[in-house]
């Protein structure tokens, strides 16, 4: 066992920590105000190698591994939990990509991607599918060279930034489940795509909302994996992804435990920094403790993931644990900061609205739960 | 023992229970966009006799006990978390006008309140002082049969909304201690009085708020108690408001728990009403039984007071626990509505962001350990 990063993994972590300090955190709650990403950040981002760290460098991406990829998502999400969605959406989809997309495509997008001049968003949900995503309902038809797309996907993060989607469509109409799902790249600057922006309590930044499909087309050379394997191929890969967002959701909370430590340090309170009191500085250390056990969690994710082995549950976990546990240390740091603490003066009342929506998207708790059961028991543990 | 409430109680609760949900369940969020209390509202609820429900009638009140305040407050709160703190604050402030003012003073003070004319607030917090509410700074100093405040109250409930405050002054210079703190009844239009309005994540109909006391006069018959003993005498009568305060975060739970149990047994997914799976029913369960132990808590810490009965650790659990447990419960309804419930087309979120302001508010979660801390084995329990 080696828990040591290596000499180049300490300064690639470094120049993450360094740019989410300078460039993203004091633009932190002004860029909520905004309701966007700033395109310009993106590609900084890009150009450092942040997105797609682990694709090929043929691809665009920085050639390195899974595990780097994790660490940049931490160090993101310290500081701009939102933006941390430009990697964990970037990668996923350049990931899909260069696993079971055309050649052409893959030359012509990925590079995109890995270099932040496109953005990528996950079209799986729908209204009525969340959980249940094997029984999604837009529809792809086969019309010459292309597929028309009919159908609305719901609460899509990036929804009205994105500038491509991965999309899950239903190509077999015979088939009401997953065996009749195909999966595209379907860039959304076509006729027939229409898009809306929800009012969410966070991650304003990034945005969730409807896609609109009314006879759109999308090449069929822009299908993902074969026709109506979308779900056996495409969406195994997404284990990865859920160390992602518990890495993310961990730098957003550790962000806030830090900025703790030093406020507590300072204010005074009965002719002393209140520091000094248990019952404020036990919250914390017991935070500390919590946060490295889940990171390292994650860590052994990804690092199952480069070495080619199976980690579904662990992904489970990485998914369910993590951001629930983010949300309570961050709600814990706002209590912290007694009277201040609730208002926008600090940024821990947005941390906390930001990292909630992660405990929902990309899987819930349940869901997750029931694949670790389903791991560990077998289909018996999953009730339908 | 029994648990059960008295007829005259049940009453009550029903009464309170019918207006809180046809009257205040409909415009929850609605009066959050408006960001101020419905006067009309108020004066209902005094007709009603529903607030400062204690007082005797001969002083505007209904004559009724502490624990049926309680309740009021829980009903309240199921309707509008926000409305409740009228029931809170002002059954707070006419408590210490009863046991501390002078009756002709009381006699003028209270109908106002209790008819719901007058909001009442509480103005204890400074700037420098939120815990550490013994070395307060607002400095009162004796011109003739008045005194002259100077100074700032800050994170103060119905700042800007209240017509009344029971304010804690330094009204003895030489003593930096609790002893040099007197208590005054301050009503809000006297002149050199501003006040402030804070841009918060939760309460926004309440609001929070500064308010500025510049070279202001008020009658040296306004004081309540004697001068010195703002601390000792005046203070004490807090407990039970802790009380009253937990349950008016535990009925803001119960409505989301009621609300999420009717979501999860219509949706569907995988051929089942959701409520089927035992991921969706069993955080349900266990919210169901922690209401039902911290509601119990509560009530019986106000059956105490009633009785004559030391409940300064119960109150301090009533304080600590309640709000803490209803936020955790809320978020689990936010999450268990899926994709749904990060929006704000439900009241969960905004639910969930008025509790949370509870558990800083009228005392933190440390300082309330720190009580049950000393009452169990002394001041040794006190690092101060």
């Amino acid at each position: 066992m080696n828990y040591g990063l290596s000499e180049e993994l300490a300064a690639i972590r470094q120049t993450a920590r360094q740019f989410a300090r300078e460039r993203l955190l004091p633009a932190y709650q002004e860029t909520e105000r905004q309701g966007r990403l700033d395109r310009a950040v993106v590609r900084e981002m890009g150009a450092l190698g942040f997105i797609g760290t682990n694709q090929a460098e043929r691809h665009g991406g920085a050639g390195l591994d899974y595990l780097t990829q994790g660490l940049i998502c931490e160090e993101v999400g310290a500081g701009d939990f939102n933006y941390a969605y430009v990697p964990l959406a970037g990668t996923l989809v350049a990931d899909m990509l260069v696993q079971g997309g055309r050649p052409a495509v893959i030359d012509t997008w990925v590079p995109r991607i890995c270099s932040g001049e496109a953005l990528p968003a996950l079209g799986l949900t729908e209204p009525e599918v969340g959980s249940d995503a094997g029984h999604l309902r837009t529809r792809a038809e086969r019309d010459g060279h292309d597929f028309i797309i009919n159908g609305e996907k719901a609460s899509i993060s990036l929804s009205d930034q994105a500038d491509v989607v991965a999309l899950f469509a239903r190509t077999n109409g015979d088939d009401p489940g997953p065996r009749g799902v195909s999966a595209f790249l379907m860039p959304l600057d076509v006729p027939g795509v229409s898009r809306t922006r929800v009012r969410d309590l966070g991650s304003h930044a990034v945005g969730r909302g409807s896609l609109f499909f009314e006879d759109a087309r999308v090449p069929a050379e822009h299908m993902i994996g074969d026709e109506n394997k979308g779900f056996s191929q495409v969406m195994v890969g997404f284990d990865f992804s859920r160390a992602l967002i518990g890495l993310m959701c961990i730098g957003a909370a550790q962000a806030s435990v830090d900025e703790t430590w030093s406020y507590v340090s300072e204010r005074k309170a009965f002719g002393s920094p209140i520091v000094r009191f248990e019952g404020v500085s036990f919250p914390l250390a017991e935070a500390e403790t919590m946060l490295e056990a889940a990171r390292q969690l994650c860590y052994k994710t990804l690092w199952l993931r480069d070495a080619g082995q199976k980690h579904t549950s662990e992904a489970a976990m990485c998914k369910w644990w993590p951001p629930k546990l983010a949300f309570e240390i961050i709600k814990e740091c706002i209590l912290l900061h007694g009277h201040g603490g609730y208002s926008h003066d600090y940024p821990h009342q947005q941390r906390l609205r930001d990292v909630l929506g992660l405990q929902i998207g990309d899987g819930t708790a349940q869901i997750m739960k029931l694949i670790i059961a389903r791991e560990k028991a077998g289909r018996a543990a999953v009730p339908y | 023992m029994h648990y059960g409430f008295t007829d005259e109680q049940t009453a009550i609760r029903d009464t309170a229970r019918q207006f809180a949900r046809t009257r205040l369940l409909p415009n929850f969020q609605a009066l959050e966009q408006a960001g101020k209390l419905e006067r009309k509202t108020v004066s209902e609820m005094g007709e009603l006799g529903m607030i400062a429900c204690h007082v005797p009638e001969e002083l505007g009140g209904a004559g009724l006990d502490l624990l049926t305040q309680g309740i009021i407050c829980e009903e309240i709160s199921y309707g509008d978390h926000s409305v409740a703190y009228v029931p809170l604050l002002s059954g707070l402030v006419a408590d210490i006008i009863m046991n501390n003012a002078k009756p002709e003073m009381a006699r003028q003070w209270l109908p106002p309140i209790c008819s719901g004319e007058h909001l009442a607030g509480l103005a204890l917090t400074e700037p420098q002082t939120g815990s550490d509410a013994a070395h307060l700074g607002l400095r009162a100093e004796k011109d003739g049969d008045h005194y002259v405040i100077n100074g700032e109250k800050t994170s103060i409930s119905l700042s800007d909304q209240a017509d009344v405050f029971v304010v804690f002054v330094r009204s003895n210079q030489d003593d930096p201690g609790a002893h040099g703190v007197s208590a005054f009844i301050v009503y809000a239009d006297t002149p050199g009085i501003s006040r402030t309005h804070f841009n918060d994540l939760g309460t926004v109909a309440v609001g929070r708020g500064s308010i500025f006391f510049d070279n202001v006069r008020v009658p040296a018959e306004n004081r309540l108690g004697d001068e010195g003993k703002g601390f000792t005498q005046v203070m004490q009568g807090f407990d039970f408001s802790r009380a009253a305060l937990g349950l008016m975060c535990i009925g803001p739970a119960q409505a989301s728990v009621d609300e999420t149990w009717t979501y999860v047994t219509e949706r569907k997914a995988f051929g089942a009403p959701i409520v089927s799976f035992e991921g969706v029913s069993f955080p349900l369960a266990e919210a169901e039984t922690m209401l039902e132990a911290a509601r119990q808590l509560c009530y019986k810490t106000l059956w105490m007071r009633d009785a004559g009965q030391k409940h300064t650790a119960e109150a301090a659990m009533c304080k600590w626990w309640p709000p803490k447990l209803a936020f955790d419960i809320i978020k689990d309804c936010i999450l268990l509505h899926g994709h749904g419930g990060y929006s704000d087309d439900f009241p969960h979120q905004q639910r969930m962001r008025d509790v949370l302001g509870l558990q800083i508010g009228d005392g933190t979660a440390q300082i309330m350990k720190l009580i049950i801390a000393r009452e169990k084995v002394g001041r040794v329990a006190i690092p101060y």
